[in-house]
């Protein structure tokens, strides 16, 4: 027994480790897109009066400390290891150690310092990450998705950023890729905790994704409703309803819409959420009052028109236990419409999910709430060893197009390969069950923006989704975020209210006329009032410290 | 004895309903697994698919995950677990068992005050990984939490006190037994039945134990049990349906897993072994507590 | 069996010094399991006090700002908390009688079987408690779906009754609960009985024949007395547990389904719904604390009850 254990632990160990030979390609031949973007970095850079200068090294930002603290590392001798953790769905890939040998051969020629990557899966990532973090285990770069980047800060896992000037003068790079009231983004209480990534930061409010070939079925035209150039449809509720209607007499037996329903507030409505939906400001763009959404026109409304939708029988009566994802039940030929948060691409991701085109409307705005930069930010662990070489890693990952796209997509040559037009796609033999590495969490990657773009995407996503991001709407309280630990307890009970009743009124099964009066009077009992008193206040001292009317 | 018979019927009836009630939802279950994805998601379970498929089964056969791996490791964990798990419980049960023994009722108090309060996950998971290293091993596997837990040992010991009489006992020790012969000659085959019982818990634990590797397994998923690859799976996939913001983002290749047909299918994967394995222990369960039957 | 523990006990004080010397052996057996408890239970249950501080990573758990009981704040200062409580109790006192009832009968009923097929009855009945919650919410989903539904599709439909959206009437929650705890149980809940019966001398049934004793009266006059100390231990170790609730059970198997909340909120689940989002470890150390405290004050209470009117069967 004993040495068949010792055998497989062995075997084990023997796993990984195999190295092939690099390739070079990534680096001789940026490609239109990466450039591009580096413009767009640029743009920024000189928003937020930083000189940003031409060339990749100085966009880098390499200051002089940050040169005296490299050299001093490569003259030691000594060769730090910077561990970064981060989140995908299918846990620790069989090409880890590779892509990090890769990575480390960029870092420790620029930065004298080695990374190892430490990848885990969705399940359990958040206890995985909180468990490391609080037993004092190496972990010197996270992100913060699923931790949440609040519980990251009220424990204490996170350092500050600027602590010595960490991210004036190792960090320039970071600085320069965001805006610096993007950066603010990841303040609490004016501390900077972490550094927002590179993504779709707006969101298309109510977009509803509908097969084209249902469409057609139904004679409805959308060709026409396009405005140049662009992939979405930006319509109102009469047409959707007159195309549900339709759809409905045609298909009696599929269900017409469904949404899912953890992010109907969030994704319908184009109000702003700090936090959570306990006190929300309902003019965003106006003013800084904090009010309760229950009680607000455009939730009753949003339920008035659900339950509508429910009483014709557009949402099907087992909406509420719905395990399925809506692309999967598009696919199965069982939904026929779904709501969706729009961005650049959408039409695309969504036709991809779907397996056939689907056209995509749109009914509100594109819109940026406070939390746009700190849902998903990269931090440095407290108990590093040594900040510098982490926030120095972190600056190569926001600025290095290598090193972005290794981390993003590979190898080259094993993973993927050029096609020719300035795309990527699989390398030969390789899919995405039998990549070693193929994450697709570049969402969550400090910048994808700067790596190389997979086939079926246009070259110019990234500039247009900065131009999206750029154009949309914002929030007065954008950066703000609400630290609630002294009123947990309200939460926690609010919570468990709000849950009761959610799904209920947001997908019409029952009557906003009786069930909202009755969810305001339980959530007032539960201490709503005391929770966005608290909200308040913390909102205001932001905006006095920001300067924000 | 026609009384005799009367109650074989009644017993029988029960015991089918009783069975019935079992083996419905798991035949559904197996049906599911070979249901198309779509025709679930469609219509949902049924008894009589409109469309069979194997697609679920070469998913999880072929996505990487090495379904053949996990099971050695399952077994490996449940063999090693059991044998180890069930010798310290019944050492430590036959000592509580022992009225003469100082201190007796100290160790049993500790031993039950396990069974309500626990350090939390926290200060476990620090006293593993930091004191003992087992992160990311094999024995982050068989060691947190599993080798011995109180509910087991306090009916182990209360099977010695009632179960194995002390004049046989102390018969032995007029005889010159020492305590060990004592225990491995008399009491433990006496004991039979309620140690073939434990044994079976214990293997059931491992057997369907998940968050050790859950908990301690970050790096090395060569080192999954079968229900560790199985619940990753579906949570990820339920994390994916759930946080449709953040999966909306995810690729096609995870979109066109068929979610509902692997569920079951990884379910049905997870028990399978032991609807083949359980007739045979049961069977050798029997034949022990027969042969350790004979006493009085 | 009471009376030979007695004599024992009369026994021992002349027979101190030897007794000793049979206590080291026997100290050398516990001693595995004695390291295994010290490295596993005891050496992390300082930890405890984690409950009890304002937790920030710099400073470690013991070093960290003591918070007095502000963690426990949010157990309480709810007005949910008497559903929460109630609910959790309730369940938990009719598992305790519904699953002990039922798993002595089919223990009784497989040990008094003779046919062969006993064993497929066992080993099938055994088969949904290997199943996880996840997957047993599916299958109670595939009864109780309002669309596709057997019970609504097949067993309604053929009665001629309106179909029910059964994730919205909690009426029929508690009832759906118990029963799906039962079927998970019932197979792994009725070995230990199985088991403790088959240990049960086979001559006391011979001489009962003997006399005459029928089936009914075999099993009320001897396996039931004889079942006695195993069904109090058993129950008392389910009452330590009595604050806490199978999250799986109450919160996956009726899908997070918000109507039915009101019959299917427990401790765990409300606690799981406010930290999900907050992810604060010391609050859910804090609820631990709460549930382990409860549990053991009622444990000891019943243990006491125990002790006064049956001693042998007391924990300890």
């Amino acid at each position: 027994m004993k040495r068949k254990l010792m055998a497989l632990l062995l075997s084990g160990a023997m796993v990984c480790g195999a190295l092939s030979g690099c390739g070079q390609g990534g680096a001789e031949k940026a490609d239109t897109a990466t450039e591009q973007s580096e413009d767009a970095g640029a743009e920024d850079a000189a928003n937020s009066s930083e000189d940003a200068g031409e060339s990749t090294a100085e966009a880098t930002g390499d200051s002089a400390a940050a040169e005296e603290a490299i050299q001093a590392r490569k003259d030691s001798g000594e060769t730090p290891t910077v561990v970064i953790a981060y989140m995908n769905f299918a846990g620790s890939p069989a090409g880890i150690d590779r892509i990090s040998e890769k990575l480390s051969e960029i870092t420790e020629e620029k930065l004298g310092v080695k990374v190892e990557l430490q990848i885990m899966d969705a399940a359990s990532y958040s206890q995985n990450m909180n468990l490391m973090l609080a037993s004092g285990e190496q972990v010197d770069l996270f992100n913060a998705v699923s931790v949440g980047f609040m519980p990251c800060v009220n424990k204490g896992y996170t350092l500050d950023l600027e602590e010595d000037d960490l991210i004036q003068n190792y960090g320039q790079g970071i600085l320069n890729a965001f805006r610096t009231n993007e950066i603010d983004g990841c303040r609490v209480s004016g501390t900077l905790y972490g550094t927002p990534v590179k993504k779709d930061d707006a969101a298309g409010k109510f977009g509803i994704s509908i097969p084209a070939a249902l469409l057609d079925e139904i004679g409805f035209d959308y060709n026409s409703l396009y405005k140049d150039g662009e992939e979405i449809i930006y319509s109102d509720f009469d047409t959707i309803e007159d195309i549900f209607t339709k759809l409905h007499e045609a298909h009696p037996e599929k269900t017409v819409f469904y949404m899912d329903v953890s992010s109907v507030v969030s994704q319908c409505l184009a109000i702003d959420i700090p936090s959570d939906n306990f006190g929300v400001l309902l003019n965003p763009t106006e003013s800084l009052e904090i009010e309760d959404l229950f009680e607000s026109d455009q939730y009753k409304e949003l339920c008035q028109r659900m339950y509508d939708w429910n009483q014709r029988g557009w949402i099907s009566p087992d909406a509420i236990t719905e395990t399925n994802a809506t692309t999967v039940q598009v696919k199965s030929g069982s939904l026929m419409a779904y709501k969706t948060a729009t961005k650049p691409g959408i039409k695309q991701q969504e036709s991809n999910l779907c397996g056939e085109d689907m056209i995509i409307f749109q009914l509100g705005p594109d819109f940026k709430g406070s939390s746009a930069y700190n849902t998903m930010p990269w931090c440095i662990n407290q108990n590093t060893d040594d900040p510098v070489a982490a926030m120095q890693v972190l600056n190569l990952l926001y600025t290095d197009p290598d090193a972005s796209t290794l981390i993003c997509w590979g190898e080259e040559g094993v993973e993927w390969k050029e096609t020719g037009d300035g795309h990527i796609t699989y390398a030969d033999g390789i899919d995405a069950n039998n990549s070693e590495y193929f994450n697709n969490v570049n969402w969550e990657m400090p910048n994808q923006f700067i790596a190389k773009i997979w086939e079926g995407n246009e070259l110019t996503i990234w500039d247009r989704m900065q131009e999206f991001n750029d154009n949309a709407t914002a929030s007065k309280a954008m950066g703000f975020t609400f630290d609630n630990s002294d009123v947990s307890a309200e939460y926690t009970a609010l919570a468990n209210v709000y849950s009761e009743y959610q799904s209920q009124l947001e997908l019409g099964f029952i009557n906003p006329e009786e069930g909202l009066p009755e969810l305001v009077n339980r959530l007032k009992e539960a201490g709503l009032d005391d929770y966005m008193a608290a909200k308040q206040a913390a909102l205001d001292e932001w905006a006095a410290a920001n300067g924000v009317q | 004895m026609g009384q005799e018979k009367r109650f074989q019927i009644f017993g029988h009836i029960v015991m089918t309903i009783v069975t019935l009630c079992a083996v419905i939802p798991l035949i559904l279950l197996v049906i599911s697994s070979f249901t198309d994805n779509d025709a679930l998601v469609r219509n949902g379970y049924s008894f009589i698919p409109e469309q069979w498929s194997l697609e679920a089964y070469k998913y999880i056969f072929t996505s990487g995950n090495s379904v053949p791996h996990a099971y050695m490791i399952s077994i490996l964990l449940t063999i090693c677990g059991t044998a180890l798990g069930l010798s310290i419980t019944t050492l430590m049960g036959y000592a509580l068992s022992k009225t003469f023994l100082p201190g007796r009722g100290i160790l049993t108090f500790l031993v039950f005050f396990t069974m309500l309060f626990n350090g939390g996950l926290v200060p476990t998971y620090i006293n593993y990984t930091n004191v003992f290293g087992l992160k990311n091993t094999f024995f982050a596997l068989l060691v947190p939490g599993l080798l011995m837990n109180a509910f087991n040992v306090m009916m182990m010991k209360s099977y010695f006190v009632t179960g194995v009489p002390d004049e046989i006992l102390e018969a032995a020790y007029i005889d010159g037994a020492t305590e060990f012969q004592a225990f491995f000659k008399i009491a433990l085959p006496l004991a039979k039945p309620i140690v073939a019982t434990i044994g079976l818990f214990i293997g059931i634990a491992y057997w369907n134990d998940w968050m050790n590797g859950y908990i301690y397994l970050t790096k090395r998923t060569d080192l999954y049990s079968i229900q560790n690859l199985l619940n990753r799976m579906i949570q990820n996939i339920q994390f994916l349906t759930q946080n449709s913001s953040v999966a909306s983002n995810a690729n096609t290749a995870l979109a066109s897993i068929p979610s509902v047909a692997v569920r079951m299918s990884m379910a049905v994967v997870g028990v399978l072994p032991i609807i083949i394995v359980y007739p045979f222990i049961q069977n050798n369960f029997v034949k022990g507590i027969t042969l350790g039957g004979v006493k009085g | 069996m009471a009376q030979q523990k007695k004599i024992k006990q009369k026994l021992s004080p002349e027979k101190r010094k030897s007794l000793l010397k049979r206590s080291i052996p026997i100290y050398i057996m516990a001693l595995p399991g004695l390291i295994y408890m010290f490295i596993n239970n005891y050496m992390p249950m300082p930890g405890i006090i984690l409950a009890f501080k304002n937790y920030k990573a710099k400073y470690g758990i013991y070093g960290s700002k003591w918070a007095g009981l502000k963690n426990f704040k949010y157990l309480f200062s709810t007005q949910d908390a008497f559903i929460i409580t109630r609910n959790t109790i309730c369940y938990n006192l009719v598992f305790i009688i519904v699953n002990t009832v039922f798993a002595i009968l089919i223990a009784i009923i497989l040990s008094e079987l003779t046919h062969k097929i006993k064993k497929v009855y066992q080993s099938v009945i055994l088969l949904p408690y290997l199943l996880s919650a996840v997957i047993v919410s599916y299958l109670v989903f595939a009864f109780l779906s309002a669309e596709n539904g057997f019970i609504n599709n097949s067993i309604l439909g053929a009665l001629g009754k309106d179909p029910v959206s059964w994730y919205q009437e909690k009426q029929y929650w508690p009832f759906i609960l118990v029963f799906v705890n039962l079927w998970k149980g019932i197979g792994y809940n009725c070995i230990i009985y199985l088991s403790t019966i088959i240990g049960f001398d086979r001559s006391y049934y011979e001489a009962a024949a003997i006399d005459g004793a029928s089936k009914w009266q075999q099993i009320k006059s001897i396996t039931l007395p004889l079942l006695r100390p195993t069904v109090i231990m058993l129950t008392l170790m389910a009452i330590g547990r009595i604050f806490y609730s199978d999250f799986g059970l109450f919160y996956q198997v009726p899908q997070n389904s918000g109507a039915l909340l009101s019959v299917t909120n427990t401790i765990d689940t409300y606690v799981y719904r406010g930290l999900i989002e907050l992810g604060d470890i010391t609050m859910s150390a804090a609820a631990g604390v709460y549930q382990s405290i409860v549990g053991f004050i009622l444990v000891m209470a019943a243990n006491i009850a125990v002790r006064k009117l049956d001693p042998d069967s007391a924990l300890f």
